[in-house]
């Protein structure tokens, strides 16, 4: 099929000639439209951890723009290449349809795993596998220093099996509607069904394996999650049960939670909040951990939510001791646990307590209640994780801006938030990339610029904000902050020199302001306001919308990943299509090269069509398409031509040049389509060389353009000649003329073989002065 | 005119007035909260706030209308509109109709507060005008 034929869909009329930036455009436009999708995936993110206020509206029109985009590519691609490639469309279509499920916040349930290991759970990859409690979980055990017993996962598909093997159907009674069924035969049903094969097996191999790696038949902990719980819709149940030692054992333990999922009151809670009674539950089973001792931590105490203390219970013998300690500085313990405290260590595992607590209520960005157990050895495991709102009414009344307004401010305004948030700490100047080892948690950090020194990275986990000299809030390193959702202001100019360690601050960086000491009721804004708003659900579903339209980075090895064709993102259909329509587009030029062969082959040497596309280097996957094309990868660059090229045509950042002989730096002829013309143009450079074209020479060769009709003008640097809509045999005459030109200078046999109008002859024999210069070793 | 700037905002999305009631009552002002058009509307009615901080596509009642029942009712008022739709068209309509200002959703806070600070600081010159001793 011919590059007509693929591009127009109609069949090729003879003597149409395929116009090069018809081609070129749609080069351009899939380049074009690259980047659109790419800036549109960096906003997003840059919304998500940003402040911003947005809403579902916003998400709505991020996903139809990213698809229309991805399509747009496709279709190009498509146009571009030889041969169709329906499966990216199809690819599409999967991901719409996950999105849609997404937009809408129904569970995708897809027959995938059924047991997954508790250590594999990622927050957004599984979370419509196992639902938010479950995966939110697993995010605490990737926190610094933080344990939490291992296990593994029943994922809603391993319930949706369950129930299909077993015939369990939805509780809503089809002739009836709103009806229920019976729930007691349902729940009857739950507790005698037989476990599928394959269900059976991962459980077995699953307990197994733990029972192996601990040489000793373990003990489990099963506990409930229901998609939607983490925001109020919890499936009420039987949230936790025991079993011992065998995977029978779990098994039967599964069963009696699902049952207890089916109560009377947990299906009507579930239609209450709008989900499907029928519910979506995933269960974990833990390790349970025999405690030396045990108890809850409350971030916040809800009997005085603003006294900047957290609340510990600690459980023994009967009785549950608690008592009171300092949130806000947990490294400073106050407070101290009383002396009945079972706990090894006493103040220091308290500090370590305090301490993880805080990390957690960080990670999950409003307060928590914390169980937790100290096994025999002394290791201190967090064993669930669950919300304790504070409510708002109880904020003292004052007005915080009348508040804030007679607070003292070190700086007001000043600088430029790279991590909104807002924290209390005490200060610590680290200068230079080094200083940032034992820094104590809960501290500001006040550094001169943000680095991504790894023991930075590190600090940054357990430091409640962090304060720079310089920087700006789009810099690279700012991302991780972000991330970790460490309140930070940078470009402070002068923090490091007017900041002293030891001094407590806290940290406005919605607003850009720091204030001396502790200003107790902007704390208490986070604690009621500001924090619960950052888990509202179009916050999570952003997170979701980007981590399916794109998952961050390719991989290392550019290569790996073109044969790999994975098309799991959208991200990754449009890179794919980009590398598609690249290879398309130059396999049409080696088309249209063959067509011009007749005088392309005057042009020797021609190593034939090439594509540069400035940026390529920036897309690993590009330039290995690119590479591998390549017959000199040396060549050429990030900007600029190549020294040896007789251009083709060029434009916006793509080039697409014939590289012919080593001299033909000397004439840059290109077909350009800038102003949407079909015109020629070349540029003839005045750069002092010896083998430049003397003063003479250019203006025999205006000569020869003009009789060409080029409209020859001197611009910067040299002179330039264009004319438009060029036919075809007077541009195939005039690169005649000029290859035969370059032939001459390069000497050589080609010379010999002149055979050209009088006034090249007359040209070279006047000024031809090249063969003494032949071997200068210029242009090469 | 009151010493408080008396803020409404009115959004059919919960998540847009849960996250800007504590922003804007962080920086002073007194801020009262709609998720539906119709109740605003009787509330605007009611009382005369400075400024009325609306969206625009919302079911039964547009914030064009709302825009425009404002403005019938109090020249003062300052109405902002915010919207997720952000085309020529729709800001020339706001802006011909009487719209102080228009900001693209998503934003930050701080631009909004920008936009009302503004909006207050224009209040405040023609309450001056207005109370300045006639020639």
């Amino acid at each position: 099929m011919s590059v007509w034929e693929r591009i127009s869909g109609q069949p090729e009329k003879p003597g149409r000639e395929i116009v090069l930036k018809t081609l070129c455009a749609r080069f351009r436009r899939v380049q074009a439209n690259r980047r659109v999708f790419e800036n549109l995936i960096r906003d997003a993110g840059e919304k998500l951890g940003g402040g911003y206020v947005l809403d579902r509206q916003y998400l709505a029109s991020v996903t139809d723009e990213a698809f229309a985009l991805g399509g747009e590519i496709v279709t190009d691609m498509n146009a571009l290449s030889s041969r169709r490639d329906a499966d990216l469309y199809r690819a599409m279509d999967r991901m719409k349809k996950r999105l849609r499920h997404v937009l809408a916040w129904r569970p995708l349930v897809e027959r995938g795993d059924l047991i997954i290991p508790f250590d594999e759970i990622d927050e957004i990859e599984h979370y419509h596998s196992v639902g938010g409690m479950i995966t939110r979980l697993a995010e605490v055990r990737r926190l610094p220093g933080v344990l939490m017993p291992e296990g593994f996962v029943f994922s809603f598909a391993a319930f949706d099996l369950f129930a299909r093997y077993n015939g369990i159907e939805s509780p809503h009674d089809a002739a009836v509607p709103g009806r229920l069924k019976n729930l007691s035969n349902l729940r009857r049903k739950i507790l005698d069904g037989a476990f599928p094969a394959e269900l059976r097996t991962g459980v077995e191999a699953a307990v197994a394996a733990m029972q192996a790696f601990h040489d000793t038949r373990l003990k489990f902990i099963l506990t409930a999650s229901a998609f939607g719980d983490e925001y109020g819709a919890a499936a009420h149940g039987e949230h936790a049960a025991p079993a011992y030692g065998s995977a029978e054992n779990v098994l039967n333990s599964y069963k009696k939670i699902l049952a207890s999922m089916f109560e009377d009151d947990a299906v009507m809670d579930r239609i209450r909040l709008g989900l499907d009674p029928m519910g979506h539950i995933a269960v974990a089973a833990t390790r349970m951990i025999e405690p030396r001792v045990q108890g809850r931590v409350l971030t916040v105490n809800p009997a005085s939510p603003f006294s900047g203390r957290m609340r510990v219970e600690e459980e023994g013998d009967g009785e549950t001791v608690r008592f009171e300690l300092n949130r806000i500085s947990p490294h400073e313990i106050s407070g101290a646990p009383p002396e009945q405290s079972a706990a090894p260590q006493g103040e220091r595992f308290f500090i370590g307590l305090t301490e993880k607590a805080m990390l957690v209520e960080r990670c999950f960005r409003s307060p928590r209640e914390i169980t937790w157990v100290c096994d025999r050895n002394g290791d201190l495991y967090i064993t669930g994780v669950a919300p304790l709102s504070i409510s708002a009414d109880a904020m003292p009344a004052t007005g915080l801006a009348d508040a804030l307004a007679r607070r003292e401010t070190l700086y007001d305004g000043t600088g430029k938030t790279a991590s909104p948030g807002i924290a209390f700490g005490t200060v610590r100047v680290v200068s230079g990339e080094t200083g940032f080892e034992n820094i104590p948690g809960q501290c500001v950090i006040v550094t001169e610029r943000i680095t991504q020194n790894e023991g930075f990275i590190r600090c940054l986990q357990r430091a409640a904000a962090v304060l720079a000299d310089g920087g700006a809030p789009d810099e690279a390193a700012v991302s991780s902050l972000r991330k970790l959702h460490v309140p930070t202001i940078v470009g402070l100019g002068d923090a490091t020199s007017r900041l002293r360690d030891g001094d407590t601050v806290t940290v406005d960086a919605d607003d850009n302001v720091i204030y001396k000491g502790m200003a107790e009721e902007l704390l208490n804004y986070q604690l009621t306001e500001r924090l619960n708003i950052e888990n509202e659900r179009e916050y999570t579903l952003l997170r979701f919308l980007l981590h399916y339209i794109s998952q961050g980075a390719p991989a290392a090895r550019p290569a790996q990943r073109l044969k790999s064709k994975k098309r799991d993102t959208l991200e990754q259909v449009v890179r794919t299509g980009v590398e598609g329509a690249a290879r398309g587009l130059i396999g049409a030029m080696e088309s249209i090269r063959r067509k011009l062969a007749g005088t392309a082959a005057r042009l020797e040497p021609v190593r034939g069509v090439r594509l540069y596309v400035a940026g390529a280097a920036d897309s690993p996957a590009l330039s290995a398409v690119l590479g591998g094309l390549s017959e000199s990868p040396g060549e050429g660059g990030k900007s600029g031509f190549p020294a040896s090229v007789l251009a083709v045509t060029s434009f916006g950042n793509t080039i697409l040049y014939i590289a012919s002989g080593p001299r033909a730096y000397l004439l840059s002829a290109c077909a350009c389509d800038a102003a949407e013309r079909n015109y020629i143009y070349l540029r003839i450079s005045d750069r002092t060389h010896p083998n430049d074209l003397s003063e003479k020479r250019v203006l025999w060769l205006k000569g020869v353009l003009e009789k060409y009709d080029f409209n020859v003008y001197q611009s910067g640097g040299g002179m330039s000649a264009c004319r438009d809509n060029m036919p075809s045999d007077a541009a195939k005459e005039l690169l005649t003329l000029l290859g035969r030109m370059l032939r001459y200078a390069e000497g050589g046999a080609a010379a010999k073989d002149l055979t050209i109008e009088s006034e090249i002859e007359k040209f070279f024999m006047e000024y031809g002065d090249c063969h003494e210069r032949k071997n200068s070793g210029y242009g090469s | 005119m009151s010493e408080k700037i008396q803020v409404m905002v009115l959004d059919d999305e919960p998540i847009v007035c849960k996250r800007l009631k504590p922003a804007l009552e962080k920086s002073g002002y007194e801020v009262e909260i709609f998720e539906n058009p119709a109740e605003a509307v009787k509330r605007i009615e009611e009382k005369e706030f400075d400024v009325v901080v609306t969206d625009v596509r919302m079911e039964d009642i547009s914030g064009i209308q709302v825009l425009e029942r404002v403005l019938a009712g109090s020249k003062r008022t300052k109405v902002v509109i915010i919207t997720g739709y952000a085309t020529v068209e729709v800001a020339r309509e706001a802006l011909t109709k009487g719209a102080f200002d228009f900001i693209a959703k998503p934003f930050k806070p701080d631009d909004l507060r920008a936009v009302i600070a503004r909006a207050a600081g224009e209040l405040r010159k023609s309450a001056r005008r207005e109370d300045a001793p006639q020639p």
